[in-house]
């Protein structure tokens, strides 16, 4: 009720500043908005980061990015002014007055009833958790889901861009320091870590701030992406995003999400000040500045799949993620191939289940986008997404729509059934039966009975 | 729990894997045995460890899979190892073949006994149950009793709106414009109190009950008569006219259940200037409360202005509206074909039971066993029958999925429909079937119970004697054989 009213006093301002801050969802559709490109020739000598992932003879480890995926050499940098949630600002067919991002916003904040309400999964119930997972990240980084870059106090550029110790930490070497970065990230909350060379092809080429656009206080910035410093590594993490709720029909999809974007900004944060504390430069991020996924692919943390999103080795497509900009320069890791490209030529369990038919179905990945949005990013062999078709599932819901990282079948749960499974699925003639399986053993259906299971589950 | 069964499982397959590598030494096994052996041991478990762990994910379908798969695959194994390990023994004991002619016609004759029960009990089910809906449809005032109860009733009504809109969200085109867009979700979000009240102005429950009478008869009519089209007038106008015979009543419920945004404050200064518009645009915000009041009556006449530009035809035949639709010549074929439809569901329950009978003359005919092959029959269609009405015993979870299905080619109301109407209808359906296929699962039960009296009373026997008197020697054993 206070928040309805509250709206009824400005409706107009506090839906346009939420449904930025909204964008924070990015995460869902982050691959389709913008899967990037990739990495330069690095000789890395340190195995993969976190010590937790599973084992499969199959995967290999790479040099560079390029010995994964193919990649145009001309490749131009993406303008973050044309991801989805950027067009919020300028595109009329997101932005206002009669623009999606107003009709998703007013239902996901309850400016109006939500259609779905006495639906399975959209009650006020999952509702109210699903508002509750985004707080850290709607206090901490309000607009950096959305891609603004330096949004809130855990996102201070000027602050974790300048640290107050001027003392340097000295490291014996630069695979020392990638150790020890890595394991004090792990310790302050992220899932998986992984170290990537500052690669300037996956910075945006503009960054684009609509913020006083949605203040009504003056132009959206859109500017040239320049660092504060020269970044020397990027830290990637993976967050992992709660299984009970991921695979369940409705907004605890959403809930997973925002848990992790929440975690995002805690630990990014977090790693920034323990950098600062050694006397090192570095800039939190989670959605902005930046595209996560080639990242985290240089970063050894897992390969990119159909849906366009990142697909961890150990948690498959639950994962959220966010990287650190820092000038302390540490040895990277190898990205690494397990067969996912191979798989998900076979599966198309996500295209087959997107409902808004977004997810491409193209047998083979292809270098130029067989859509044509503006939000996608041509010049990596991929496969291309309809991030306006996304969009549109999106705003049907007055949610995140999750729908196609609950059936993939990379998307399992950590036991030993799944471990074998997963490497079933690394070995060449097992990718050509695994999606069979995967069907017939009834994984994938998001089944209503999953929303009272993940209420009733026990600590 | 997980652990405990999986170190029970392990625990099992250890021993299992020790006793039988200690069989296997002592009666010098052969290689085909130690390799059905062994994979029958490591599967067996295996399928019931992965089923554990499955069932602990809630994941139950991977689990019965798991056991179906796995341990299936292993108790094929098992019995493939006893055929092996018997055979090896006594390689000279497969009985001579001795009027090899015979045998396979007895074969050819079993075959086409299972493949009239097999066909029989896949179809009985399906048409049993066809049988029982169109005889509900079929009843005019059966079907006039679920319409009024779960569509048109006051207390049902709303709920279908709801559902209705719910489904528009989720499986149709979005609106144009936001502005519809935003009037779908604020229609949702009006109490079923408010939409009652809206209904009393325009179209009482009475009258909806009474065009649900006038539907029934001509629906009805037309199946009986010989006339092409359904003979049927509604009058629309009649119920708009309502609508604008009183435009404060509207305003005022507008106002009250919808959460529009606050009236700008040009506007609002406007009409504190007593200078009202005749747009009724302008009066799509909500006031504040201190001219409210004011604004109500203009409000409504601009409402009333609104109204007026809008076409309402005072009646409109249904039968002219179907002539641009379809010649009588379709219709008629469209009558037939309906007529058709549910002469056929009603009587389709005839194949199966023909099968039955046809199958149990063979037996009879070729006189095997009829009490035993009555026993294989009934079995059979209580097997078979309860895997196939499965799905009747968690109607909501299967219509939501064949809602789901269905989402792309059915408009939103029909799906609606299908959400209150279909689970009526087959709980009248699994309310038959269901008992009819435990009790024909227990008779066959009970029947091969009757046939096979003496081996389980000798099994009984047995057991009863090695319980009392330990294992039994093998001269015991030699002689009972």
């Amino acid at each position: 009720m206070a928040q309805n009213s509250i709206n009824h006093k400005n409706p107009a301002k506090r839906n346009r500043r939420d449904f930025l801050k909204k964008t924070a969802l990015t995460g869902l559709g982050a691959g389709i908005l913008s899967v990037p490109p990739v990495a330069e020739p690095q000789d890395h000598t340190e195995t993969k980061a976190g010590k937790k992932k599973g084992f499969s003879p199959f995967r290999e480890q790479h040099n560079q990015l390029e010995d994964i995926y193919e990649i145009d050499p001309n490749i131009r940098r993406m303008d973050q002014k044309n991801i989805v949630f950027a067009r919020w600002g300028w595109d009329p067919k997101y932005a206002e007055p009669e623009g999606r991002g107003i009709s998703f916003v007013t239902k996901m904040y309850g400016v109006v009833p939500d259609p779905l309400e006495h639906e399975p999964g959209f009650s006020q119930l999952e509702h109210s958790l699903e508002v509750a997972t985004w707080g850290s990240h709607d206090a901490g980084t309000p607009l950096s889901a959305g891609g603004v870059k330096g949004s809130g106090i855990l996102n201070d550029w000027n602050v974790y861009g300048n640290p107050k110790v001027k003392k340097k930490y000295k490291f014996k070497s630069k695979q020392e320091a990638a150790k020890l970065v890595k394991r004090a990230s792990r310790f302050l909350g992220a899932d998986e870590v992984g170290i990537a060379p500052y690669d300037e092809r996956w910075v945006y080429s503009k960054w684009y701030d609509a913020t006083k656009v949605f203040d009504r206080t003056g132009e959206a910035v859109h500017e040239e992406a320049v660092f504060p410093f020269e970044p020397k590594s990027v830290i990637a993490f993976t967050f992992e995003m709660d299984y009970d709720a991921v695979k369940t029909p409705g907004r605890l999809m959403d809930a997973a999400a925002g848990l992790e974007y929440s975690s995002m900004a805690e630990v990014g944060q977090k790693v920034a000040l323990f950098l600062n504390g050694l006397g090192y430069k570095a800039l939190p991020t989670g959605n902005d500045t930046a595209m996560s996924i080639p990242i985290a692919a240089q970063a050894g943390l897992g390969e990119l799949s159909r849906m366009g999103t990142l697909i961890s080795e150990k948690y498959g497509s639950r994962v959220r993620l966010a990287k650190v900009f820092t000038d302390l320069e540490m040895q990277p890791d190898k990205p690494i191939s397990f067969g996912v490209t191979e798989f998900c030529i076979k599966c198309k369990k996500c295209a087959e289940q997107c409902p808004s038919n977004a997810i491409s179905v193209e047998d083979e990945p292809s270098i130029n986008p067989t859509v044509g949005s503006i939000s996608n990013h041509p010049g990596v062999k991929k496969w291309h997404q309809d991030a306006d078709k996304c969009f549109s599932q999106w705003e049907k819901f007055g949610s995140g729509c999750g729908i196609c990282l609950a059936v993939c079948p990379y998307n399992k749960v950590d036991n030993w059934v799944h471990d074998l499974s997963k490497l079933v699925v690394s070995a060449p003639v097992g990718r050509d039966i695994a999606r069979q399986l995967d069907d017939a053993f009834g994984y994938g259906n998001l089944k209503n009975e999953s929303i009272q299971d993940f209420w009733n589950k026990e600590d | 729990m997980e652990l405990f069964t999986l170190v029970f499982l392990s625990a099992a397959f250890a021993l299992s894997l020790y006793y039988f590598i200690l069989q296997g030494r002592k009666n010098r096994y052969t290689a085909r045995s130690w390799g059905f052996g062994i994979t029958a041991i490591v599967l067996i478990p295996f399928g019931l460890a992965w089923a554990a762990t499955s069932f602990g994910e809630g994941e139950p379908t991977a689990a019965y899979m798991g056991i179906f798969i796995f341990s299936g695959l292993g108790v094929v194994f098992g019995l493939l190892t006893l055929r092996s390990l018997k055979s090896g023994k006594d390689p000279s004991a497969e009985p001579a073949r001795e009027g090899a002619q015979t045998s396979t016609t007895k074969v050819g004759v079993t075959i086409a006994l299972i493949a009239l029960i097999g066909i029989a009990a896949i179809l009985l089910p399906p048409a049993l149950g066809l049988k029982r809906v169109t005889g509900i449809l079929d009843n005019q005032a059966s079907v006039k009793q679920l319409v009024e109860q779960k569509v048109l009733s006051d207390e049902a009504l709303p709920r279908v709106i709801k559902k209705m809109l719910a489904y528009e969200t989720l499986y149709s085109e979005d609106p144009e414009t936001l502005k519809e867009r935003m009037m779908q979700s604020m229609f949702s979000g009006v109490s079923p109190e408010e939409m009652v009240r809206l209904f009393d102005q325009v179209l009482p429950e009475q009258d909806r009950l009474a065009l649900l009478d006038q539907a029934a008869s001509s629906v009805n009519g037309w199946l009986t008569n010989d006339e092409a089209y359904p003979q049927m007038t509604l009058e629309p106008g009649r119920y708009f006219s309502r609508l604008e015979r009183d435009p404060e009543f509207v305003m005022r419920w507008i106002y009250k259940n919808f959460s529009l945004p606050p009236m700008a404050d040009t506007t609002v200064a406007k009409f504190q200037a007593g200078e009202f518009s005749d747009t009724f645009d302008q009066y799509m915000g909500t006031p504040p409360d201190s001219i409210k009041d004011m604004v109500i009556a203009p409000a409504a006449r601009a409402l009333q202005k609104q109204l007026a530009g809008v076409e309402i035809p005072a009646a409109v035949d249904l039968a002219d509206q179907l002539k641009d639709q379809a010649t009588p010549e379709e219709m008629l074929g469209y009558k037939s074909a309906v007529k058709r439809v549910f002469g056929a569901f009603a009587w389709l329950w005839v194949l199966p039971v023909f099968l039955i009978i046809a199958a149990l003359v063979i037996v009879f005919m070729t006189k095997r066993p009829w009490v035993k092959w009555l026993a294989i029959t009934f079995l059979c269609l209580g097997s078979v029958g309860n895997l196939m009405i499965n799905p009747l015993r968690d109607i909501d979870a299967n219509v939501y999925t064949l809602i789901e299905t269905a989402s792309e080619q059915a408009p939103a109301p029909a799906l609606a429909l299908l959400f209150y109407i279909t689970p009526v209808l087959l709980d009248h359906v699994g309310k038959l079937l269901i008992p009819l296929m435990n009790g024909l699962l227990i008779s066959g039960l009970v029947l091969l119970a009757v046939v096979y009296a003496g081996p389980i009373k000798a099994g009984f026997a047995t057991l009863k004697h090695r319980l009392t008197h330990g294992k039994r020697t093998k001269i015991e054993a030699a002689e009972s054989l």
